[in-house]
């Protein structure tokens, strides 16, 4: 074993039920080096560190630390062996102080009496942030401070534990570019000291502005790793999308029509800014970014289950203003949740129930609902979308994922609509359902209703959409003709800096 | 356009200031809490002026003191994120029980009775943590259950009878009508019991482990806290005071009873939340909860002063923590859109 390598890990394969989330994968990190990680939603990343952190032993594969092959049961264990990890979502103690947020797992205690040793407390606190150039009162409630300040916080108590390893998972992707810049700096300073670490980004910004090294993580699997000067942009990109798509979609029928839906430059505070797109007639839009772009946030608001502060929306031509569901029902728009189980049928109903749900008004007279005609209908649109039970009063909760989609998916079909909005349709589901519902939403689109669908899944966004929308943090960053369209071409807008869109 | 469209800096920086006014105040939540103790006790000093008298005042005192003590179990249960609706009961068996034994050993220490209800009472807690931590129930359902266990065997117990005053060595009653140094040992034993929990609220390692618990459970767990142990702790530590409140309760009243502070446990999670105590979890002040406990004091007090019908005294409680409540939840939604603002896209 080489004593090169601070950490090393061989082989790593980790599986939760049903997925592969880590397949036979490899990384090594040397001392006072700044290495990325990169890859798409769901390459494992997240996942890779919960393994090196100790939160997920592996199934398979050995770490190495210093040469010396180790274990973590617990992130505890992790901790004590110079490893910190900076999450995504920051996972702080909103509630107290700044100080207890750095030293909580590792307070300074009076010998004797086991005395909480504040004054020390604080001052160490104070000391690590000013070195981080910060000016953050240690007193401080930790929810008052800025994500920004949070994320440096989080730095701080990886310092206070002594880690020799820093784990940085997406640390700028709620920041702005100066405070971005700010992390940096601090991130070179921990290399400088001898700290080394592991930078996961999706911005490519982040990784020609900090690491000497990138690995590259693709559908779970370990990819490559490359000096950062020794590779090019282009290649890069393919490393981390060069698949084939093995995945059959409908031979587009579909016929785009005349202009239904206008978003003029959308815009909630924190959320999205500047959203401006149309839809027609039996389109498919496909609207996709990373996690964190703000996809699901504009449809909801399109939706009206959140509102937006500013901007404009049209549907055919007249100005709409749309507050709560309700009114976007009654305008024609029908929303599909990404979580369909939370938000979308009840589980402990029969599959007609759940699709005549939306209808009741329709179905019933005084009041009294006419279970023949909600039969009726039921069995007709579950038929629409070929809903495969052995009849319409089987529970929902006895379906695959894919035919509860389909369930979902005829609910919306009651009404008299327009625009369908579907929230990563395919998640969860297996590769032949999948298909079925591919084949679902095209029927639709001929049908004529116009479709948004966001998707975080490539071979999806580009086998099924007429146009791509891409966002990034917020803003719209492309708008692709499907004839145009690629896989790197998506990425690259996913990733990197946004530019201005025209509105055409 | 892109000037209408897109915020220019002074403009979000204009609407940061004005939303931050309000969210600012949440740092002076206790201020104007004791503001509005302060002008309250005006008001009805006005209408009455025996409501400030030095006996009134010491009678207040009196009567909130034991309210104060489960306030402060209350909070630590609360920012666990639980809840304990056992203790009105808990208080009563434990009276009963107590009074019950001296009542047939009129010689008994009154240090010793105490003791024996704090140990009663801390054996319901416990039971009451192990079926939040251990067996995983919900602490609203797991304390309500025992809620109506413990109110049953003290009716069983009871026999239906009261233990009456003449029953009580004058030992007994003592504890709660005597006084040390000059000040009625009500408010000595809340005094003590204030400053013990204020050391180890705010400063033992096993404290500061209760509001991380209830602050953010998951990261609890990812710092090595462990969380089972805190819920027992809160459960045991809350139990015990109830305990230690039946043995002050009975002697103070001189009779213990089948159906004594029968829901009592309302008033205690209403002084809880006046204080600042939130329900989500992880928020709550020591010296909140003494004012929450005070405000419900005076208005115990003062409705009946100000010849309030006693039918609208609930009504008035009831709508001033709605009143608290509203306000707090304003100046939270004040925070979190301000912490939305500070992120630039």
């Amino acid at each position: 074993m080489s004593e090169e390598y601070v950490l090393e890990l061989k082989g790593i394969t980790k599986e939760f039920p049903g997925v592969k989330a880590l397949d036979n994968v490899h990384f090594r990190l040397k001392k006072g080096e700044i290495h990325a990680l990169m890859g798409e939603n769901g390459a494992g990343k997240s996942t890779f560190i919960k393994v090196i952190t100790g939160v997920h032993p592996p199934n398979a594969g050995e770490l190495f630390l210093n040469g010396k092959n180790v274990q973590f049961t617990s992130p505890l264990d992790a901790q004590k062996n110079g490893i910190a990890a900076i999450y995504q979502h920051v996972t702080n103690y909103p509630d107290l102080s700044v100080t207890e947020n750095i030293f909580m797992g590792h307070e300074k205690v009076h010998k004797g009496t086991k005395r909480l040793l504040w004054k020390e407390m604080h001052a160490e606190a104070r000391a690590i942030l000013q070195d981080l150039g910060s000016s953050i009162d240690p007193k401080e409630e930790m929810g008052s401070l800025s994500v920004a300040q949070q994320q440096i916080v989080e730095i701080a108590k990886a310092i206070s534990t002594n880690a020799k390893i820093i784990i940085m998972d997406e640390p700028t992707a709620a920041l702005t570019a100066r405070e971005s810049e700010e992390l940096y700096k601090i991130t070179e300073r921990l290399r400088d000291q001898g700290a080394s670490i592991i930078f996961i980004s999706h911005r490519f910004e982040d990784m020609y502005r900090l690491a000497s090294q990138v690995t590259v993580f693709r559908d779970s699997k370990y990819i490559g790793t490359w000096g950062v000067n020794d590779i090019s942009h282009e290649q890069l990109i393919v490393a981390m999308v060069g698949r084939e798509i093995t995945q059959v979609f409908p031979t587009k029928t579909n016929k785009k029509g005349e202009k239904i839906l206008e978003v003029k430059e959308l815009g909630k505070i924190g959320y999205y800014a500047d959203i401006s797109f149309t839809l027609h007639k039996g389109e498919i839009l496909g609207l996709t970014g990373l996690v964190g772009a703000g996809r699901t946030e504009v449809c909801q608001s399109l939706f009206g289950i959140t509102t937006y502060d500013r901007g404009e929306v049209f549907l055919k031509g007249k100005k709409v203003k749309i507050r709560d569901p309700k009114e976007s029902m009654n305008l024609g728009i029908r929303y599909l949740p990404e979580d369909r189980q939370l938000q979308g049928l009840v589980l402990d109903w029969s599959i007609g129930r759940n699709i005549a749900l939306p209808a009741l008004k329709e179905l019933s007279r005084k009041g009294w609902l006419s279970e023949k005609k909600e039969a009726s209908l039921a069995k007709r649109l579950a038929e629409k979308v070929n809903v495969k039970a052995n009849s319409i009063f089987d529970l929902v909760s006895s379906l695959s994922g894919g035919n509860q989609q389909k369930v979902s998916v005829a609910k919306l079909l009651t009404a008299d609509l327009d625009i369908i909005i579907l929230d990563e349709p395919t998640k969860g589901v297996d590769v032949g359902a999948k298909s079925a519902i591919y084949e679902i939403i095209h029927d639709l689109a001929v049908q004529g209703y116009s479709i948004i669908m966001i998707s975080s899944e490539m071979p999806e966004i580009l086998g099924m959409s007429d146009r791509i929308v891409v966002m990034r943090e917020g803003r719209i960053t492309k708008i692709i003709e499907q004839k145009d369209a690629t896989q790197e071409g998506i990425l690259e807008a996913a990733m990197s800096e946004s530019k201005k869109v025209e509105i055409g | 356009m892109p000037e209408n469209i897109i915020p220019n800096a002074t403009q979000v920086d204009a609407q940061i200031v004005k939303t931050s006014k309000l969210a600012s105040l949440y740092k002076f939540r206790e201020l104007g809490l004791l503001a509005f103790i302060i002008i309250l006790a005006i008001a009805v000093q006005l209408r009455n002026s025996s409501f400030l008298s030095g006996e009134n005042i010491n009678d207040m005192i009196t009567n909130t003191a034991i309210l104060s003590i489960l306030a402060l179990g209350m909070m630590i249960v609360l920012i666990t994120r639980g809840i304990d609706l056992s203790i009105a009961s808990v208080i009563a068996l434990s009276g009963m029980i107590t009074a019950q034994i001296v009542s047939a050993n009129q010689n008994l220490n009154p240090i010793l009775v105490i003791l024996l209800g704090i140990v009663i009472g801390m054996v319901a807690g416990f039971i009451n943590g192990f079926l939040v931590s251990k067996v995983g129930l919900l602490p609203i359902i797991a304390t309500l259950a025992t809620m109506n266990i413990f109110r049953g065997i003290t009716y069983k117990i009871s026999g239906g009878e009261w233990v009456s005053s003449y029953q009580m060595p004058e030992s007994f009653v003592s504890i709660a009508t005597g006084k040390t140094f000059g000040i009625n040992n009500l408010i000595v034993i809340a005094i003590v019991i204030y400053l013990i929990f204020f050391y180890f609220i705010n400063h033992t390692r096993t404290g500061r482990q209760i509001y991380a618990v209830g602050s953010n459970p998951e990261s609890a767990r990812v710092s090595g806290i462990k969380e089972n142990r805190i819920l027992m702790l809160v459960y045991t530590i809350m139990g015990g005071l109830a305990g230690l409140s039946g043995v002050l309760w009975v002697s103070k009243f001189a009779s213990a009873q089948g159906d004594t502070a029968s829901g009592y446990e309302m008033t205690v999670i209403a002084a809880c939340i006046l204080g600042g105590v939130s329900i989500a979890g992880g928020a709550g002040k020591i010296s909140g909860v003494i004012l929450g406990a005070i405000l419900i004091g005076i208005l115990n007090n003062a409705l009946p002063l100000l010849n309030v019908s006693p039918f609208w005294q609930n009504a008035i409680q009831g709508a001033i923590i709605l009143f608290a409540v509203i306000m707090n939840t304003l100046v939270k939604r004040g925070v979190d859109r301000n912490n939305l603002m500070r992120r630039k896209i």
